[in-house]
């Protein structure tokens, strides 16, 4: 056992409800608007829109939360996150959104760390360019987080957590370097996706060849210094194999 | 980090090998690999701990190469291993001790959000790494998990893709405790078959 199959990292997404979850599972990598995560402010009539014709959102006056999460399983079949065909504004409380999966294919050499990047090139942001991953001083901090926040739940060996993080996420959280989780327990605060800058590891790493996954929120904010553009940051693991 | 002396299936000639019909195959590759050398002078390369329909393949093969299995293999009496680049670049470390030798790859899974094509989602490796912990430490000020490594780099820590694909890096010092080359943070001792 050794590097995880092509198909043996997968992410779950919460498309049912907080109280009775559905998790729906996209395969890693996307293609042709398939396997994605996507974001907007409007939460009606969008689950069968491709991505190519995704609507943009005009940049608030304040920094705020982006309302409404979809899980794209092919490029015109998506679901809110959670909610399904109905998808539900985001708020701190459905704790119950994504999961992070691996098989028993595979055996980590170190705990697994969950971030983003900006391309597939996997390049680390520049802070404070005024890129969605990137940040901006004033709307994410004097020290520029990702507008991508998210926190984790405990040390990846499948612990389902009884309730929601203790803080709601702001524009303004995140940590230079690693946040980890405690076993059991959620990162006080969210943490921004900002490549190898700003990420979390894992508590502990995986046992070996054994099926797991790893429980986590994200949240992704925009405010007034957001520079416009068309972002497709890439959602990542980063990891080590025998 | 000195020349090994002992059988290795490649010979090193100016720090570069030079041996039988799988080197040829390791360039093609386009992959690093390790090769493990046992006291008694044995040697397991890891071409030879990948099971295809149950039986070892006899060359390496980079569409077999992520079901090598490093925590399977003996790792009592083991002494050395090296890193044998694409390129033919060969790094190695000398252990005097049982359970001090390791290896992992370093990569990134891609879990969603299309790049829209600029390149292939899924899987990618960054770096293949060996190393050895130090015990004793040699230095007043070494600590407990110090260990001196070699690692081959497909992209560097910041991710850019290397031109020519791939080098070979140190040796340098770190620390199983909390590995600092790409960040990886503190390696799994058990997975690892390690013991400080």
């Amino acid at each position: 056992m050794a590097d995880f199959g092509a198909t043996g990292v997968t992410v779950q997404g919460n498309t049912g409800s907080q109280g009775t979850p559905t998790w729906t599972a996209i395969n890693s990598g996307g293609t042709a608007g398939a396997n994605e995560v996507r974001y907007s402010d409007t939460g009606t009539g969008l689950t069968a829109t491709a991505s190519a014709s995704w609507p943009s959102q005009v940049r608030p006056a304040t920094v705020q939360v982006v309302a409404f999460t979809y899980l794209f399983t092919t490029d015109t079949a998506g679901n809110g996150v959670p909610g399904g065909a109905t998808p539900v504004t985001y708020s701190n409380a459905n704790y119950n959104m994504f999961r992070l999966n691996w098989d028993a294919s595979g055996t980590f050499a170190s705990a697994p760390i969950l971030t983003a990047y900006p391309t597939t090139g996997h390049t680390t942001p520049t802070r404070g360019d005024n890129s969605i991953l990137g940040g901006n001083t004033t709307d994410t901090g004097a020290t520029a987080r990702s507008y991508l926040k998210a926190n984790a739940y405990g040390n990846g060996a499948s612990q389902a957590p009884a309730a929601a993080p203790t803080n709601a996420p702001t524009g303004t959280d995140g940590t230079t370097g690693a946040l980890t989780p405690g076993a059991a327990a959620w990162l006080t605060n969210y943490q921004g996706l900002q490549g190898d800058n700003d990420y979390i590891l894992c508590t502990a790493t995986p046992a070996a060849a054994t099926a797991n996954w790893w429980q986590f929120e994200m949240a992704l904010f925009t405010g007034p210094n957001l520079s416009p553009a068309t972002y497709t940051p890439v959602l990542s693991m980063k990891y080590t194999w025998t | 980090m000195t020349e090994v002396g002992a059988p290795w299936i490649f010979k090193r000639v100016q720090g570069r090998v030079q041996g039988p019909d799988a080197m040829r195959f390791i360039t093609l590759s386009g992959v690093s690999w390790w090769e493990a050398l046992y006291e008694d002078g044995r040697t397991v390369g890891e071409w030879d701990s990948i099971l295809q329909d149950r039986r070892r393949i006899k060359v390496p093969r980079r569409d077999l190469a992520r079901g090598s299995r490093w925590e399977e293999i003996d790792h009592k009496n083991l002494r050395g291993l090296r890193l044998i680049g694409p390129s033919g670049e060969v790094a190695d470390v000398r252990a005097k001790r049982d359970h001090t030798l390791f290896q992992f790859k370093i990569g990134t899974v891609m879990l969603t959000q299309n790049d829209r094509g600029q390149r292939a989602m899924g899987q990618h490796r960054q770096a293949h790494v060996i190393g050895c912990i130090e015990d004793p430490p040699p230095l007043q000020d070494s600590k407990v998990g110090t260990c001196v490594c070699f690692a081959w780099e497909h992209e560097d820590s910041q991710g850019f893709r290397l031109d020519p694909p791939g080098r070979m890096v140190g040796p340098f010092v770190d620390s199983v405790l909390d590995f600092q080359f790409h960040k990886v943070g503190p390696l799994g001792l058990e997975n690892l078959s390690l013991k400080l």
